[in-house]
């Protein structure tokens, strides 16, 4: 029962926060309501016992990530979102129906079916607390999924060579 | 607790890993270059796709089952055909890039190292069955494109292509993970082979949680290969990213974006059933929009834009008739991509050749007016390459055409096939349209004779080689086809 009430306290300031990014006009207040969603998502981690990857939203996601999104958000002196002419007649409408229809469609979807009819993985909860988690990770990510590992660092890179360049080429 | 490593099998690991060193190898040579020295860049990138090229080619690949790291990397027939087709594109990309006088200004050092690691992306994603490994392949060479299409950052049409591609892409990026997402919630498994099983053993597991996670991974593939509906970003950012860029945009992400739309699909098999109308409906719109769209165009570079749509529905034909004819289908797939290479990348390389003689770069269709006058040999390359498009013969177009198009109708897809043909009858107006122009107008002057840019000698190989390869494909294709179709079987 207090399990679940985590839950249900965790999901509202998860989707609120979410939701808050997009309706906040400034973009300072929408950071900030980031960093609340990251929480809320490092809290619901927290409940399913992955104590590591909570550690790592909190310090890499709502600290580190978010603070830069801060400093470029007060270098570059966001205003307030202007008011764009919209391109269609009724985009809003539009938009909004769309929405709703892939949300009901999704309710519908988590309401009838039972996710996960398949087997369950090789590490369930029970097993993760026994075995630490830290060790779980450390150990798949370098055996099972050292592929896919690697290529991050890749990515990474790539994501950071990109960067330089934007940044550097008025200055040469 | 024990550490249990994979299998891996380094060596055929190597096609990748090797434009991965070179990239870096020639960001780190950068450094040390006095500026405007690009020769040894260039031919750095191109050593090592070569050498990938070798190893790709070398190699036997291995029977579909085994796999590398549990099946994230999978070096089986299909993989190794399309290695071939994304290091030519690549070897292409670079050579054409040598010869674009708009890029000379430009870091070379970061330039070349994205386009090699661009590569390593899409071969990662064209050699896995793990949603995982897809998605991170498709993360690895889509980053390095938004930043190569904005590489001329003076043009504003280039900022403007380059953040339309990023925003639209993030956008698709998320269709496709939230698919992979509740494609796993519903059978537990992000392998494909297991998803398969699964599937199969375990009714429940199709529904529709499965079914609308596999239609957000076809909106966010479609977007990569620039289907319609999800086709309205390419025309801009084809048309305003550098030439060279958009050469390897239209071909590179094709191939690696259908790879994994044949894998999901085929190993979807029944349970993708419900899908078959939505990719024929998809296939019919990506051909017709854009083939209609396509003649109104006065600018070469949208109208190959255009024209880049327009196969990208030929091969969703493929993609369709593999439902029901899998081993002709992707056969014909696999040698359609291989021709499209060689005549996509040759267009854009004469289109390349003509912008540097003029001073504003520009690409419009009246600049080519009477080019057969002055630069013979150029026309010529031009007429074969537009042939080939049209899917004529004796051209790699015609055969590449007549084997999707003959697997749709082996899959009993008679009106769809009806419909492709129509289209590539459409098409003949506009590509032979540009022929006539080149041939049979006047020329218009407005040339500035400069001297040979110091790339031409690239451009010139990569012409011989484009002309070649596709007249080859074109005149004796039965080698090839060989290979695509020994290339077919990779898992069931």
């Amino acid at each position: 029962m207090a399990s679940s009430l985590f839950f249900y306290f965790l999901a509202v300031v998860t989707t609120v926060g979410a939701i808050a990014v997009v309706a906040f006009p400034s973009p300072l207040y929408s950071v900030l309501a980031l960093i609340l969603t990251f929480l809320g998502l490092a809290g619901l981690y927290l409940s399913l016992h992955a104590q590591f990857v909570a550690i790592v939203q909190v310090i890499i996601y709502a600290s580190a990530i978010m603070m830069l999104f801060l400093f470029v958000v007060m270098l570059i002196n966001l205003g307030r979102e202007e008011k764009r002419e919209l391109q269609l007649p009724g985009q809003k409408l539009l938009g909004a129906i769309a929405g709703l229809a892939v949300f009901s469609v999704l309710l519908k979807i988590f309401l009838s079916t039972s996710l996960m009819t398949g087997k369950k993985g090789s590490f369930p909860p029970e097993r993760v607390d026994e075995l630490g988690n830290t060790q779980v990770i450390g150990n798949l990510l370098l055996t099972d999924y050292v592929l896919p590992f690697q290529a991050m660092g890749v990515l990474l890179f790539v994501g950071i060579v990109g960067a330089v360049v934007l940044a550097r080429r008025r200055s040469r | 607790m024990d550490i249990v490593y994979p299998t891996i099998h380094w060596g055929y690991l190597l096609p990748v890993i090797l434009p991965v060193c070179g990239a870096v190898l020639v960001l780190m040579w950068d450094a040390f270059l006095a500026r405007g020295e690009r020769s040894v860049i260039i031919i750095i990138s191109l050593l090592t796709l070569a050498a990938a090229l070798g190893v790709t080619l070398g190699a036997r690949a291995l029977p579909g089952l085994a796999a590398s790291f549990g099946g994230m990397y999978l070096f089986d027939g299909f993989t190794q055909f399309l290695y071939v087709v994304i290091l030519f594109a690549s070897i292409f990309a670079v050579l054409i890039a040598a010869a674009q006088r708009e890029l000379d200004d430009t870091p070379a050092g970061e330039y070349f190292g994205l386009i090699l690691f661009a590569t390593s992306g899409m071969m990662l994603m064209a050699a896995t069955r793990n949603l995982l490994m897809i998605f991170v392949g498709l993360e690895v060479f889509s980053l390095s494109l938004y930043v190569l299409a904005g590489y001329l950052r003076a043009r504003p049409e280039g900022n403007e292509a380059s953040l339309k591609y990023f925003l639209l892409g993030s956008f698709a990026s998320g269709f496709l993970l939230y698919g992979m997402a509740l494609v796993y919630g519903a059978t537990g498994s992000v392998d494909l082979i297991e998803i398969a099983t699964r599937l199969h053993e375990n009714p429940a597991s199709r529904g529709a949680a499965f079914l609308m996670g596999l239609g957000f991974m076809v909106v966010g593939l479609g977007f990569k290969v620039a289907a319609a509906p999800f086709y309205m970003w390419t025309p801009d950012v084809y048309e305003g990213a550098p030439t060279a860029v958009t050469a390897f945009m239209s071909v590179g992400p094709k191939a690696a974006a259908f790879a994994a739309f044949f894998r999901v699909f085929l190993s979807a098999g029944d349970a993708g059933g419900s899908f078959d109308a939505v990719l024929w409906v998809m296939a019919v719109l990506t051909m017709s929009l854009a083939n209609l769209i396509a003649i109104w165009q006065t600018c070469v570079k949208r109208m190959l834009a255009y024209s880049s749509i327009a196969h990208a529905g030929y091969l969703m034909v493929a993609l369709v008739a593999s439902r029901s004819s899998a081993e002709l289908a992707t056969s014909g797939f696999l040698y359609y991509m291989l021709v499209y290479v060689f005549m996509n990348m040759g267009a854009f390389c004469v289109l390349i050749l003509i912008s540097n003689m003029r001073e504003d770069g520009s690409t419009k269709l009246d600049n080519l007016a009477g080019l057969a006058s002055f630069r013979p040999g150029l026309a010529a390359a031009m007429a074969v390459f537009m042939v080939s498009l049209s899917g004529l013969p004796p051209t790699g177009g015609f055969v590449a055409k007549f084997h999707v198009f003959s697997a749709a109708l082996n899959g009993g897809y008679v009106w769809l096939t009806v419909i492709a043909v129509l289209n590539s009858v459409v098409a003949v107006y506009y590509y032979l349209r540009l022929v006539v122009v080149m041939y049979m107008r006047e020329p218009q002057g407005g040339e500035v004779r400069r001297a040979p840019h110091p790339g031409w000698s690239y451009a010139a190989a990569a012409l011989t080689l484009a002309v070649a390869s596709t007249l080859q494909l074109g005149i004796f294709p039965s080698s090839v086809l060989d290979f695509a179709h020994r290339s077919t079987v990779f898992f069931n």
